[in-house]
C-alpha cells in the first residue's frame, strides 16, 4: 500500500514539474512576444509620420537649424523626435539682440515627438540634457539626439497660424491626431 | 489608529494654513515696495482710487503701476511712485522704450511683468498697460490649467465693445470681452473690469477697458486682404517667474530710469521688472 502511495506521489510530482516548465515556457514566450511587439511599436513610433518630409532643416556644429523658407511657404509644421532615453531640452538661439526676446524653448520627453508650428525664416536650437552641475544642463549633439521632418504645405486656418509648440510630447500617431484635432491639415 | 487620527486632526489646521499661503495671489505692485523710488501705503476704510488720487492722470499711473483698477478695500496695500506729479507713463514702463527695428507693429504681452507694450514699426514704445493673463488653475476646473498659450501670433479678428465669449461661462458663454482682438483660436486681448493684479483669466489676456479700446480702435489691424492676411503681431512671452516676491537682498542693485522728465532716453537703462533682470 505504502509503495503504491509512493509511486502515485512520484508520478504527481513529475506531472507538476512538467506543468510548471510548460507554464514558464509559455510565459517566457508571451513575454518575448510582448517585448517584440513593444520593439515593433517603438520602431513604428520612431518612423517619420506619413507625408512628413526629410527637409527644411540641417545640423551644424551640434546645433539644429530649421529653415522653413526652403520650400517657400509662410507656415510650416516641424515634427521633432527625441531619440534619447532621457528628456531633451531645446534652447532657441537668437541671432542678435532681438526685440522679441521671445524664446520658443521646449522640452521633449524621451522617445517622443513634439510639433512646432512656425513662420520664422531661420530658427536655431541648442540641445541639452539634465546635468546636476548646471541649471542649463549639458549640451549634446542635436544630430545624435533628434529626428526631424517637415510638413511644408500645411493647410492652416486664419485662427491657428503662428509660432508655437503645438504638441508638447506624444507618440507619432498621437502627435498627428493632436495636429488634426487642432484644425490643421498636415500634408 | 486613534493616535494617527488625532495627529492628522492636530496637523490639519497647519496644513490648511500653509496651503492657503501658497494659494494666495501675489500682487505685482507690492514687489516694488523695496525700491527707493516707490512707497507703499495701506488703504483705510472708505478710501477709493478717486479719493486717494483725484487727478485722473496720476490715478491712471498708480493703477498701471499696481496692475489693477479694481475697487480698493481697507487693508489693501498699494505702491505709489514718490515723484508722482512729475513722472510719465514711460518713466514707469516695464518695457524698453526702444527696441530693434522690426519693420512692423507689434504687441508684447509679458506675463512676468503683467503688462502689454505696443511698439511701432520703428521699434518705439507707443503705449503700455497692465494685463491679467491665464491663471495656473482654472477657477471652474474646465481644464487642468488655464495658462495663456505662449508664442508669436497675429490678430486675425477684432470686435467692438459688445464682444462676448462663446465659451465662458462654460456651457452657456456670454462673458463680456469688450474690444476683443483674437490672436489664436479663441484667445484674445480684451478689456475687462476685473484686473486684479495677478494672473486670473481663463486664458485670454485681460486689460484695462480704456487700453483695449485704444488698441482696438487705433492700433491693432486684423488680418485682411489689404495686409496680405498679416494682422498685427502679438508676442506672448512665457512665464518664467514663480510669482513669489523677492527680498531686497535677493533683488540686489536696481537700475532704474525713474527720474523726472526722462522719457524716451537711454533705452538700455530701463526699469527692470523681472527678477532675472533685477538681479544684476
Amino acid at each position: 500500500m505504502n509503495k503504491k502511495i509512493m509511486n502515485l506521489s512520484f508520478v504527481t510530482l513529475i506531472m507538476v514539474l512538467l506543468m510548471q516548465s510548460t507554464v514558464s515556457t509559455a510565459s517566457q514566450k508571451s513575454e518575448e512576444k510582448l517585448k517584440k511587439a513593444e520593439d515593433k511599436q517603438q520602431k513604428a513610433d520612431e518612423k517619420r509620420p506619413l507625408g512628413c518630409r526629410d527637409l527644411g532643416y540641417r545640423f551644424q556644429l551640434k546645433i539644429l537649424e530649421l529653415q522653413p523658407e526652403e520650400v517657400g511657404e509662410k507656415q510650416s509644421l516641424y515634427f521633432i523626435f527625441n531619440s534619447r532615453s532621457e528628456p531633451l531640452k531645446l534652447y532657441q538661439m537668437l541671432k542678435d539682440k532681438s526685440s522679441r526676446s521671445m524664446y520658443l524653448n521646449h522640452e521633449i520627453k524621451p522617445r517622443q515627438w513634439a510639433v512646432l508650428s512656425t513662420s520664422e525664416t531661420d530658427l536655431k536650437y541648442i540641445c541639452s540634457i539634465a546635468d546636476a552641475k548646471s541649471n542649463y544642463g549639458k549640451i549634446v549633439d542635436c544630430e545624435q539626439s533628434l529626428k526631424v521632418c517637415e510638413y511644408a504645405r500645411v493647410k492652416y486656418g486664419l485662427n491657428n497660424k503662428g509660432n508655437y509648440w503645438l504638441v508638447k510630447s506624444n507618440t507619432s500617431g498621437g502627435a498627428v491626431n493632436e495636429v488634426l484635432h487642432y484644425g490643421i491639415i498636415p500634408r | 489608529m486613534n493616535k494617527i487620527i488625532i495627529i492628522i486632526a492636530f496637523c490639519f489646521p497647519f496644513i490648511a494654513t500653509s496651503a492657503n499661503l501658497d494659494d494666495r495671489p501675489v500682487y505685482y505692485g507690492l514687489g516694488l515696495c523695496d525700491y527707493p523710488q516707490y512707497e507703499c501705503m495701506k488703504v483705510t476704510g472708505g478710501q477709493t482710487w478717486e479719493k486717494l488720487f483725484p487727478d485722473e492722470g496720476q490715478r491712471d499711473l498708480v493703477q498701471r503701476v499696481n496692475r489693477t483698477y479694481n475697487n480698493l478695500w481697507a487693508g489693501k496695500e498699494i505702491v505709489v511712485p514718490k515723484d508722482l506729479a512729475h513722472v510719465t507713463i514711460f518713466d514707469l514702463s516695464p518695457f524698453p522704450l526702444q527696441i530693434a527695428d522690426e519693420n512692423q507693429k507689434q504687441i508684447i504681452v509679458d506675463q512676468d511683468k503683467l503688462a502689454w507694450g505696443a511698439y511701432d514699426q520703428h521699434g518705439n514704445l507707443v503705449k503700455w498697460g497692465p494685463i491679467s493673463s491665464g491663471s495656473d488653475r482654472c477657477s471652474d476646473n474646465s481644464s487642468p490649467t488655464c495658462r495663456t498659450m505662449t508664442g508669436i501670433f497675429q490678430v486675425f479678428s477684432k470686435e467692438n465693445e459688445r464682444c462676448k465669449s462663446n465659451i465662458f461661462p462654460v456651457g452657456k458663454g456670454g462673458a463680456k470681452m469688450p474690444y476683443c482682438m483674437y490672436f489664436h483660436k479663441g484667445l484674445a486681448l480684451h478689456g475687462s473690469p476685473d484686473i486684479p493684479g495677478y494672473r486670473a483669466s481663463h486664458g485670454c489676456v485681460r486689460m484695462f477697458v480704456r487700453d483695449a479700446k485704444w488698441l482696438n480702435e487705433q492700433w491693432v489691424e486684423a488680418s485682411n486682404a489689404s495686409n496680405n492676411f498679416m494682422g498685427t503681431k502679438v508676442i506672448v512671452r512665457p512665464i518664467t517667474y514663480s510669482g513669489k516676491p523677492l527680498t531686497k537682498a535677493q533683488l540686489g542693485e536696481v537700475k532704474t530710469h525713474l527720474k523726472p522728465k526722462t522719457a524716451w532716453v537711454n533705452p538700455d537703462n530701463n526699469f527692470p521688472a523681472t527678477p532675472s533682470e533685477r538681479i544684476q
